[in-house]
């Protein structure tokens, strides 16, 4: 039996920032949440390697670290497909960097899923996008690892994984256990979230079996503080200031290129590598 | 004194320009410098190296090096880093960069910092900003460990067209070959066209270019300028254009001299991977598309008329 790890994400939907000016952290209890897309479509990942190899053979536990109301993107994975939802929340857990993150995401793993085969995470989520906690989970479970895939497939005891790589596409074997971080990619490729089922997220809500667990549970020193132990922490957030001119010019093309040329034409032309000749204005009257 | 490792960037045996990017903002911050080159038959670039602005070369040059693997890679960097002594390893922004420098923190215990666009140092407080939510927010973020692994965004530091270093080769013993994660299959879709993280011009296309012959126009204002070619997303899906010309948050990153977006309306999705860019030109029929919000210059136009004309006045510079 394999056992498939997810690790998601529950991210702001974004139209406003609800950052805490005090803390320089997000306010995630006020901003409505979302599963990350790449996380869902790390999901939708393993839901085909669990339907490739048949109901029986296969065990997909998903996994967030957050504050309780993340407790939601786990109902909706298991309306998904999950076998298992589990929740990692504890105040002592607010504030990790991804360092903290993946060092609390490993221990549940190493501690509490010694079986894991496969572990699956989201290239990079759509808030913070530092891509860091894939690549760093697996230095701390000390297992190979392959970064931005877009196709998985199991064979024998390995995983088949192609990915993109600059100017290449890399097919390559990894034994297991190991973890996959899978990419964002087009709109309509493999790994394509399916739909989540109104009444199977009912029905998960229902059932209500998420498995929530704090320090405690996870095993973490009790005096562990993940705010204090990052070795990074944002002491500010702001909005990027922009000196653009936004010239935006309408009417004949030949006049709106003419200008362009005229204000531009330095630029266009030492960005060529060539001198600009005195532009001038053939036709104009 | 702090010590800057830099990771070169090494693209098909080719030193890529960050390297001096980065190498130019270390010596900057007053810092003693250092890259190490991982590959096979790089051990030939260390002039190049020491130009670019370094006062030692870590060389790692191995024929089991010359596919990038993660593994061994970091293994290489860290015993670098370790060699150097390095309080801070810093990564161009590259798909080997991004899979690597976690990795390479973990070991070394520092703090990681992803696409960061500036750093200072003072005294022993260590900052960096990095942009996050699709561009729509910078983080300055204080690092609160003694060393610090960051990849640096495209774009972000200038390089000094003044700056040297001097040759100081330390050659150091290639890592185990990674046995778990074995690369079968490298199949190329280098096209042998100019890259677009490297270019000093890029020329986009979008959907306003509706179709082939569109984008065979677009491509050839590209040519002219000799620029690189890009692409929104909608041309990828649409099966227009290559996935590794996508512009974006999902694809490439560039911060040219001169971005040129075409047709392209501007998804917030696409900003995020170019408007890090020195000056913005766009061309589109709505007057209301956002990458006018984000461009110095725009013109307002049905992009089949516009881009003629743009070839015409080229064509006079190119003369």
């Amino acid at each position: 039996m394999l056992h498939i790890i997810v690790c998601i994400k529950q991210v702001p939907m974004v139209s406003e920032l609800p950052w805490d000016p005090k803390t320089g952290t997000l306010k995630r209890e006020t901003a409505q949440g979302m599963m990350d897309p790449s996380a869902r479509r790390a999901l939708e990942a393993a839901l085909q390697i669990k339907a490739g190899v048949g109901r029986n053979q296969a065990r997909i536990t998903a996994v967030s670290m957050g504050p309780p109301m993340a407790e939601e993107i786990l109902y909706e994975a298991k309306a998904l497909g999950a076998d298992q939802g589990v929740l990692l929340t504890d105040p002592c857990m607010a504030g990790a960097d991804t360092c903290m993150t993946a060092m609390i995401l490993g221990k549940f793993i190493t501690d509490h899923c010694p079986d894991a085969g496969l572990i699956l995470c989201g290239a990079m989520s759509s808030d913070s996008e530092t891509a860091q906690v894939g690549p760093q989970l697996a230095e701390v479970l000390d297992i190979p690892a392959v970064g931005y895939a877009r196709r998985l497939e199991l064979v024998h005891d390995c995983v088949r994984v192609e990915r993109h790589v600059d100017d290449f596409m890399e097919v390559m074997e990894m034994d297991l256990p190991g973890l996959v971080t899978i990419d964002h990619a087009g709109e309509s490729d493999l790994y394509t979230p399916r739909y989540v089922p109104l009444a199977g997220v009912e029905a998960a809500f229902n059932a209500g079996d998420i498995r929530i667990m704090d320090g405690k549970a996870l095993g973490l020193n009790k005096d562990f503080n993940a705010l204090t132990s990052s070795p990074t922490k944002i002491i500010d957030v702001y909005s990027p200031v922009t000196r653009k001119e936004n010239r935006v010019l309408t009417g004949a093309v030949k006049k709106m290129v003419d200008t362009l040329f005229d204000d531009y034409g330095k630029i266009i032309s030492s960005a060529m590598g060539k001198d600009l000749k005195t532009h001038d204005h053939e036709g104009d009257v | 004194m702090t010590n800057i490792l830099v990771v070169a960037d090494i693209k098909q045996g080719e030193l890529k320009g960050s390297t001096t990017e980065l190498l130019s903002k270390a010596r900057a911050l007053g810092a003693q410098t250092a890259v190490v080159a991982v590959g096979s038959q790089v051990k030939d670039l260390a002039p190049k190296l020491a130009a670019a602005g370094s006062d030692t070369q870590y060389i790692v040059d191995d024929p089991s090096m010359e596919i990038f693997s993660a593994k061994p890679f970091t293994a290489a960097v860290v015993q670098a880093a370790n060699e150097f002594n390095a309080d801070m390893v810093w990564f161009g922004f590259s798909e080997t960069g991004k899979a690597a420098a976690p990795r390479v923190a973990v070991q070394l215990e520092a703090a990681c910092a992803n696409e960061i666009i500036d750093v200072t140092i003072d005294g022993d407080a260590v900052q960096i900003i990095r942009p996050a939510i699709a561009n729509k927010v910078l983080q300055k973020v204080k690092i609160h460990a003694p060393k610090l692994v960051a990849l640096v965004r495209a774009g972000a530091f200038e390089p000094d067209p003044e700056v040297t270093g001097k040759e100081n080769v330390v050659t150091l013993d290639p890592p185990e070959a990674d046995t778990d994660a074995k690369v079968k299959e490298l199949i190329s879709d280098a096209s042998g066209e100019i890259d677009l993280t490297d270019a000093d011009i890029v020329v986009s296309v979008g959907r306003g270019a509706k179709d082939q012959a569109g984008v065979d126009l677009v491509k050839a204002l590209a040519d002219d300028l000799a620029a690189g070619f890009g692409s929104s997303r909608a041309m990828v899906d649409a099966g227009l254009m290559a996935h590794n010309k996508q512009v974006g948050q999902t694809g490439k990153i560039v911060a040219p001299t001169l971005y040129i977006a075409v047709g392209i309306s501007g998804a917030i999705q696409h900003l995020a991977g170019m408007n890090g860019s020195k000056v913005i030109l766009a061309v589109n029929k709505d007057p209301e598309a956002p990458i006018f919000n984000v461009a110095d210059f725009g013109i307002v136009g049905d992009l089949f008329d516009v881009v003629p004309s743009l070839k015409e006045e080229i064509k006079k510079i190119r003369a």
